[in-house]
C-alpha cells in the first residue's frame, strides 16, 4: 500500500483517499473550505494599498527585483517609456516577445523561481489608493501567472488574464509553468487547488491549434501524474476536455487523433481502475465525511469547468452542434441548387430569414475564439484567425448576395420589392440583436451601385433610419449605445471590435518602462472583447431557406454590379425611364432623394 | 454652449488597406492619450489636433477605421461630411500600393465631389525593403492629380506637413479661405487643372 505524505494535517482529511488509507479516526472535521494560510496574502495582494506605482519590497525606487532575468523577457526593442511611446514599435506589427520569453523563463534559476511562490507581490504593479484604473497595472509574467491562480477575490483579473496571457506567453508555457507548481505544491492543498483550477481553465481555452503533439502529451503525463495523486476528479475532468478537443480535431487530423484516443484510452481503463478502488471505500460508512467533501470537491471542479465554458467562444458541446449544423448546411446548399432553384426571398417570411440568417452567423460567431481576435491587430494572418478570417467573409459575402438580389432585377418596380424586403428582415435582424447580418444588409443597401440608382421615398427615409447606426460620429456611439442597451442573445458587428483591439494595440506599449508586462493594456484588451460574449439563439432550421441562401456564393462580381448599375442608370445621367405601372406603384415618385453624396 | 477654440472644423479620413500605418499615422499626429478603462460606450475616441494656419485656428477630426478594412460596410455613411481624405499606401508592400486604384474609387462614388485628396507612401523609413518606388507613387498621383507624400510616422517624417498641406488645400476652398498660397510652391505634385474634368463623375 502506498503511503501517503501530507505537511499540512489540516488538508489532509480534504483526499479522501488519505482518509480511506488511514486508520487513523482521530482526524480533524473536514472543512469544506479550508482556511487558507495565504487569504492574508491574497488581500494583500489584490487590495494593496501600498505604495503609489512602485513595486512593493523593490530593492530600489523604481528597480524591478528581477531586473536581470527579465532584460531577456523584453522585446528587442529598449523598454517603451510613455513619453516616448510613439517611437516604439508603433509600426512593427509582427513583434511577439513570445520566444525570449520562453527561453528565458525556461532558464530561470530556482532562487527566483517566481512561478513556486506563495507572494508574488513583490513582482506586481498595483494601483495606488486613490489612482483610478485597474488594480493589477503590471507585473513579471510568472508573477501574473500565480495571481492568477489566486484570484478568487479579483474575478476581473483572472478573467482578464485569461483571455490575453498569449500576448506574452504562450499557452503550452502556461501549462508547463502551472504544471510545475502543481507538482510542487503537490502536499499543499490550497497552492495545489487553486493551481488546478486555473490549469483546467485554460486547458479548456486552448484552440485546437494550441493542441499540438508535445502539448497534449505534456498534459496526458499531468494527467497520471493527478492520478497517481489521487485528484481523480481534476484528472478525469481534463482527460474530458482533451477527449472533446480530440473530438473537435477528429475532422483535421487523423493520424492526432489516433494518437489520442490511445493515450486517453490507456488513461480511461486506469482512471477506472482507480476509481473502482475509491468506490470500494467510499462504500464504508466510517468513511462519510470524506466522501462528502470529495462530492462538493467535484461539484466546484464541475463549476470551474461550465463556468469555463461560459467563457470561451468554443463550448465543447456546442461546437459539435455547431460544426454538424454546418455541414449539414453545406449539404443542403449543394442540394437545394438543384431541386429548390426557384425558391426566393420573396417566398419566405422576413422573420423566418432573419432567424436563418442568425442561426448561420451564430454558428460562424461561435467558433471564433478570443485568441484569434486579440492576434489579429498584430499578425492579421488568416492562418491563425481562420474562424475570424471566414466570419469576416461570410459577412461580406452576404453583403455582396443582397446587393446582386437588387441589381439583378430588370425593373425597378422589382429592385424596390427586394429592397422594401430587406428592409423588412433588418427589422428582425435589429430586434433579434443580430448586428452583423443587421450592418451586412445595411451596407449592401447603402453601397454605391444600389443607392445611386435611387429609391422611393419611403424606402429611402427607412434606410437612412437604419443607417443612423452605423454613423461613425463620437467613434460609433450610436452603436456602441445600441449594443450596450441589448440583451443576450447577441451578435456584435465584430469589425467595430477589431477596430478597438487595433487602436489599444497600437497605442500602448506591451511593456511597461521597468520592462514588466503592462496588464493595463491586457484589461483593455479584454474589456473590448467582452462584446463579443454570446448565447445560443435557439431557432429551428429551415432547410429550405438555408438552401435558398445557397451560402451567400450566388454574387455579382463588384465590376459586374457596376456594369449593372450604370446600365440602369448611366453614369452622370438620369436613371432609365422606368415603365409607368412602377411609378404609379410607388407611393410617391421620388424627386431623386438619392443617395450619392 | 462651451465658447469655440477654433475657427474652422475639419474633418478628415484616413483610407487604405490594413497594415499600412494610418493608426501610427494618426498617433504620431495627434496626441491621443489612452484613459485606462475602456468604456464599450465611449469606445475610443481621440484628441483632435488643432493647428493654426494664416492665422486661423483650424480643429482638425481625423477618422479612422484601422482593423475595420476587410468588412466592407465602409459606405457612404462614413465619407459623409468628409473634407479632406489621406490614402496611404506602404512602399515596402505593392499591394497596397495596387489597391490606391480600388481606394480611390471608392472615394469617387462614396465622398463629397470637391473632397480634398492626398495619397501618402508610409514607412519610407524602410528604404531596404522598399518595393514601390517613389516615381510610381509620383506618377500616381499625378495621373488622378492629387498631391503625393512620402512619410514615416515610426521616424515622424512629413506626418505633420501632411496634415497641413491637406488642411490648407481644404482651408483654399473654404469660403474666406482663398488667398494667395505661397507654399504652393513646395507641393510636389502640383494640382492639375483636370480636377474639374475628374469630378464630373458623380451628379443626379
Amino acid at each position: 500500500m502506498r503511503v501517503y505524505h501530507c505537511n499540512s494535517s489540516s488538508y489532509a482529511v480534504v483526499d479522501p483517499l488519505i482518509q480511506l488509507n488511514s486508520t487513523s479516526e482521530s482526524l480533524p472535521p473536514p472543512s469544506p473550505r479550508p482556511s487558507s494560510h495565504n487569504s492574508a496574502t491574497d488581500d494583500s495582494l489584490i487590495n494593496n494599498t501600498h505604495s503609489d506605482d512602485v513595486f512593493i519590497n523593490s530593492a530600489g525606487p523604481g528597480k524591478f527585483p528581477l531586473e536581470d532575468e527579465l532584460e531577456m523577457l523584453v522585446q528587442p526593442r529598449p523598454s517603451p517609456v510613455p513619453s516616448q511611446r510613439s517611437d516604439n514599435g508603433l509600426e512593427s506589427t509582427a513583434e511577439t516577445a513570445e520566444s525570449n520569453t520562453e527561453s528565458a523563463l525556461a532558464d530561470s534559476a530556482a532562487a527566483d523561481d517566481i512561478i513556486l511562490k506563495t507572494d508574488v507581490s513583490a513582482w506586481l504593479l498595483l494601483k495606488g489608493p486613490n489612482k483610478d484604473g485597474p488594480d493589477v497595472r503590471g507585473g513579471h509574467p510568472e508573477a501574473l501567472i500565480v495571481l492568477a491562480t489566486k484570484a478568487t477575490k479579483d474575478f476581473a483579473y483572472q478573467e482578464a488574464f485569461l483571455a490575453t496571457y498569449r500576448t506574452w506567453v504562450s499557452p503550452s508555457g502556461l501549462v508547463a509553468r502551472l504544471v510545475r507548481r502543481a507538482r510542487h505544491f503537490r502536499t499543499r492543498h490550497h497552492e495545489l487547488r487553486s493551481t488546478l483550477s486555473l490549469l483546467t481553465r485554460v486547458v479548456a481555452d486552448l484552440t485546437t491549434v494550441d493542441l499540438d503533439g508535445p502539448l497534449m502529451q505534456e498534459i496526458m503525463d499531468f494527467v497520471y501524474w493527478l492520478v497517481e495523486t489521487e485528484e481523480l476528479h481534476i484528472a478525469k475532468a481534463l482527460r474530458q476536455i482533451l477527449v472533446d478537443k480530440q473530438r473537435q480535431l477528429h475532422q483535421m487530423s487523423p493520424a492526432h487523433t489516433r494518437r489520442v484516443a490511445h493515450n486517453t484510452g490507456a488513461l480511461s481503463a486506469l482512471l477506472a481502475r482507480r476509481a473502482a478502488r475509491a468506490d470500494t471505500y467510499i462504500a464504508a460508512p466510517a468513511h462519510r465525511t470524506g466522501v462528502e467533501s470529495d462530492t462538493s470537491r467535484a461539484q466546484s471542479i464541475s463549476f470551474v469547468l461550465t463556468h469555463a465554458q461560459g467563457w470561451t467562444f468554443l463550448p465543447s458541446s456546442n461546437a459539435r452542434a455547431s460544426n454538424r449544423a454546418w455541414e449539414g448546411y453545406g449539404y443542403a446548399a449543394m442540394g437545394g441548387t438543384v431541386c429548390l432553384r426557384r425558391d426566393t426571398l420573396l417566398d419566405f417570411k422576413s422573420s423566418e430569414l432573419a432567424e436563418q440568417m442568425t442561426l448561420l452567423d451564430a454558428a460562424l460567431f461561435t467558433r471564433i475564439t478570443t485568441a484569434e481576435v486579440l492576434s489579429w491587430p498584430r499578425d492579421q494572418s488568416e492562418e491563425s484567425s481562420p474562424n475570424l478570417t471566414r466570419f469576416t467573409e461570410h459577412f461580406n459575402k452576404m453583403s455582396y448576395w443582397a446587393r446582386s438580389r437588387i441589381l439583378e432585377q430588370d425593373e425597378a418596380r422589382e429592385r424596390e420589392r427586394y429592397a422594401t424586403k430587406f428592409l423588412k428582415v433588418m427589422k428582425v435582424l435589429r430586434k433579434m440583436n443580430n448586428f452583423n447580418s443587421y450592418l451586412a444588409l445595411i451596407s449592401a443597401l447603402d453601397s454605391p451601385p444600389v443607392s445611386r440608382l435611387g429609391w422611393t421615398r419611403a424606402i429611402y427615409d427607412a434606410l437612412l433610419d437604419h443607417c443612423k447606426i452605423i454613423d461613425s460620429s463620437s467613434s460609433f456611439r450610436a452603436y456602441r449605445q445600441a449594443l450596450a442597451d441589448t440583451q443576450p442573445p447577441c451578435i456584435p458587428y465584430i469589425g467595430l471590435v477589431l477596430q478597438d483591439l487595433t487602436f489599444v494595440h497600437a497605442g500602448n506599449p506591451d511593456l511597461l518602462p521597468d520592462g514588466s508586462i503592462n496588464f493595463t493594456k491586457r484589461l483593455q484588451q479584454y474589456q473590448i472583447m467582452e462584446n463579443m460574449k454570446s448565447r445560443q439563439y435557439k431557432f429551428p432550421k429551415n432547410e429550405r431557406i438555408i438552401a435558398m441562401f445557397n451560402g451567400f456564393d450566388d454574387v455579382l462580381s463588384e465590376e459586374a454590379m457596376w456594369q449593372i448599375s450604370e446600365t440602369i442608370k448611366p453614369r452622370g445621367g438620369k436613371a432609365k425611364a422606368t415603365p409607368a405601372p412602377a411609378a404609379a406603384a410607388a407611393p410617391a415618385p421620388s424627386p431623386a432623394p438619392q443617395t450619392a453624396v | 454652449m462651451a465658447k469655440k477654440t477654433y475657427d474652422l472644423l475639419f474633418k478628415l479620413l484616413l483610407i487604405g488597406d490594413s497594415g499600412v500605418g494610418k493608426t501610427c499615422i494618426l498617433f504620431r499626429f495627434s496626441d491621443n492619450h489612452f484613459t485606462t478603462t475602456f468604456i464599450s460606450t465611449i469606445g475610443i475616441d481621440f484628441k483632435i489636433k488643432t493647428v493654426e494656419l494664416r492665422g486661423k485656428k483650424i480643429k482638425l477630426q481625423i477618422w479612422d477605421t484601422a482593423g475595420q478594412e476587410r468588412f466592407h460596410t465602409i459606405t457612404t455613411s462614413y465619407y459623409r461630411g468628409a473634407m479632406g481624405i489621406m490614402l496611404v499606401y506602404d512602399i515596402t508592400n505593392e499591394k497596397t500600393f495596387d489597391d490606391i486604384v480600388k481606394w480611390l474609387r471608392n472615394i469617387d462614388e462614396h465622398a463629397n465631389e470637391d473632397v480634398e485628396k492626398m495619397i501618402l507612401g508610409n514607412k519610407c523609413d524602410m528604404e531596404e525593403k522598399r518595393a514601390v518606388s517613389r516615381e510610381r507613387g509620383e506618377a500616381i498621383a499625378r495621373e488622378h492629380g492629387i498631391r503625393f507624400m512620402e512619410t514615416s510616422a515610426k521616424a515622424n517624417v512629413n506626418i505633420e506637413r501632411a496634415f497641413n498641406e491637406l488642411a490648407e488645400a481644404i482651408l483654399d476652398k473654404t469660403a474666406g479661405g482663398r488667398e494667395p498660397d505661397a507654399d504652393h510652391a513646395r507641393i510636389a505634385v502640383e494640382r492639375r487643372p483636370s480636377r474639374a474634368q475628374h469630378q464630373r463623375a458623380c451628379c443626379t
